[in-house]
């Protein structure tokens, strides 16, 4: 069943070439039997085909060719393409040849910024050490040694310690007297109390006027 | 046209940085690129520059043809981003879009010599030609010009722009229908039984 729209609107694939040979045919064919179709196929073939005619007309004469084809020789020439020996490093060179040829586009401000900082650090390195008067002083040689110090641990006992001459006389009595008695096995009760002998030993008893100090030093284990 | 193991050697050559070896490759396609640029910008000196902007960046790039695609392919993908930049650059400058058909001609140096009744239809001609040119979108210009003068399939056309085909195809229905309107070719109309509708990249 033909139908003129859908014909129409395959008419650019077929005036542009981009049917296959059977669609082609089937299209004509159509074409053949709509009178409409075919006017509209023929107005956009004519359409072409008059471009082309203007097309052809547009075109510069032959002697405009060799001139242009001078001009875009110099254009060449003009152009600041890779020389050829460089081009021939970068295609066909080892990748360390290529590294060592390679280089880097930078902008004309870093660039001169960058080499003025090398310039002046260069400049900087390379400038001879000031001779300044050291004002410093003389320097002290200071030795560090670690020598080992026994510590004692040390503990003062001071004790003061009153007695009573009279009284160590009596205990060293005592003392003697108990050894006759244990001797002679003379009874407990006749023994003397010692409670008793003490009241009579402090009777009397006055506090010298010197005092005699004696004082224990010694050390104990921690 | 030089034999294709001419020009695989030219291109070796040129890839080394001969110059003369790069001329010897342009010349062959120096005409097509002209034209299509002409074609592109309506304007002769327009073209010359954009030519020479478009050989001096293959010349450069050069050293990166891999040989993967066809010498002309590569090429004419340069060229196609030469005229999206340049149609960026003209939509924003706003450059003056059509000369008339004499300044074209006094711009073109050496014209081809035809008496004077072909001098008035051609001239006629080219400023229909380029009315009609300057009436599409850069897009639609561009992409009437890879499929009817480059000879390019839709699904081309789309890769090298980034679209779809089904927008490459919408897009030239409407550029033919623009230059029926401006050419004067009546709709329904056969201009004449005699011709053959011409295929894709054949016509010129």
């Amino acid at each position: 069943m033909h139908n003129c729209q859908e014909t129409k609107e395959r008419l650019p694939d077929l005036i542009f070439g981009e049917m296959d040979f059977r669609e082609k045919e089937r299209t004509l064919a159509e074409l053949e039997r709509c009178p409409s179709c075919d006017a509209e196929y023929r107005s956009l073939a004519s359409t072409l085909f008059i471009y082309d005619r203007a097309a052809r007309a547009a075109q510069p004469d032959e002697s405009f060719w060799p001139a242009h084809h001078e001009r875009l020789r110099a254009s060449y020439g003009a152009s600041p393409a890779l020389a050829p020996h460089v081009a021939e490093i970068r295609a066909y060179a080892p990748l360390w040849k290529r590294i060592l040829t390679a280089s880097v586009r930078v902008p004309a401000p870093l660039a001169i910024a960058s080499l003025s900082l090398l310039a002046v650090t260069t400049l900087l390195a390379l400038r001879p050490p000031r001779t300044t008067v050291s004002t410093a002083r003389p320097e002290t040689r200071v030795e560090t040694r670690t020598v080992e110090v026994p510590v004692p641990q040390d503990r003062v006992v001071i004790r003061t310690v009153y007695v009573d001459r009279s009284r160590r006389e009596g205990r060293a009595n005592a003392r003697r007297d108990n050894g006759q008695n244990i001797v002679s096995n003379q009874t407990a009760s006749a023994r003397p109390n010692p409670a008793e002998n003490q009241r009579e030993v402090l009777q009397g008893f006055k506090p010298a006027d010197t005092v005699n100090l004696h004082i224990i030093k010694g050390s104990f284990p921690r | 046209m030089t034999d294709l193991s001419d020009e695989l050697e030219l291109i070796r050559r040129a890839r080394a940085g001969d110059q003369e070896a790069f001329c010897s490759l342009a010349k062959a396609y120096e005409r097509r690129v002209y034209l299509l640029a002409l074609y592109y910008t309506r304007n002769g000196a327009d073209a010359e520059d954009m030519a020479q902007e478009l050989w001096l960046k293959a010349f450069r790039a050069m050293k990166d043809f891999r040989g993967e695609s066809s010498f002309y392919t590569w090429l004419r993908q340069i060229m196609i981003n030469s005229f999206l930049n340049h149609r960026r650059g003209a939509a924003t400058a706003k450059v003056s879009s059509i000369e008339s058909a004499d300044q074209f001609f006094a711009s073109t140096k050496g014209l081809r010599s035809f008496d004077l009744e072909e001098n008035v239809h051609r001239k006629i001609l080219v400023e229909k030609i380029f009315c009609a040119l300057e009436d599409l979108t850069p897009q639609q210009r561009l992409i009437f010009l890879l499929k009817h003068h480059e000879g390019m399939t839709y699904e081309e056309i789309a890769r090298s722009l980034g679209c779809s085909a089904g927008a490459v195809k919408k897009s030239l229905f409407r550029t033919v229908l623009k230059l029926r309107e401006h050419l004067g070719v009546d709709e329904g109309r056969a201009e004449s039984n005699d011709f053959i509708p011409c295929a894709a990249g054949e016509n010129l």
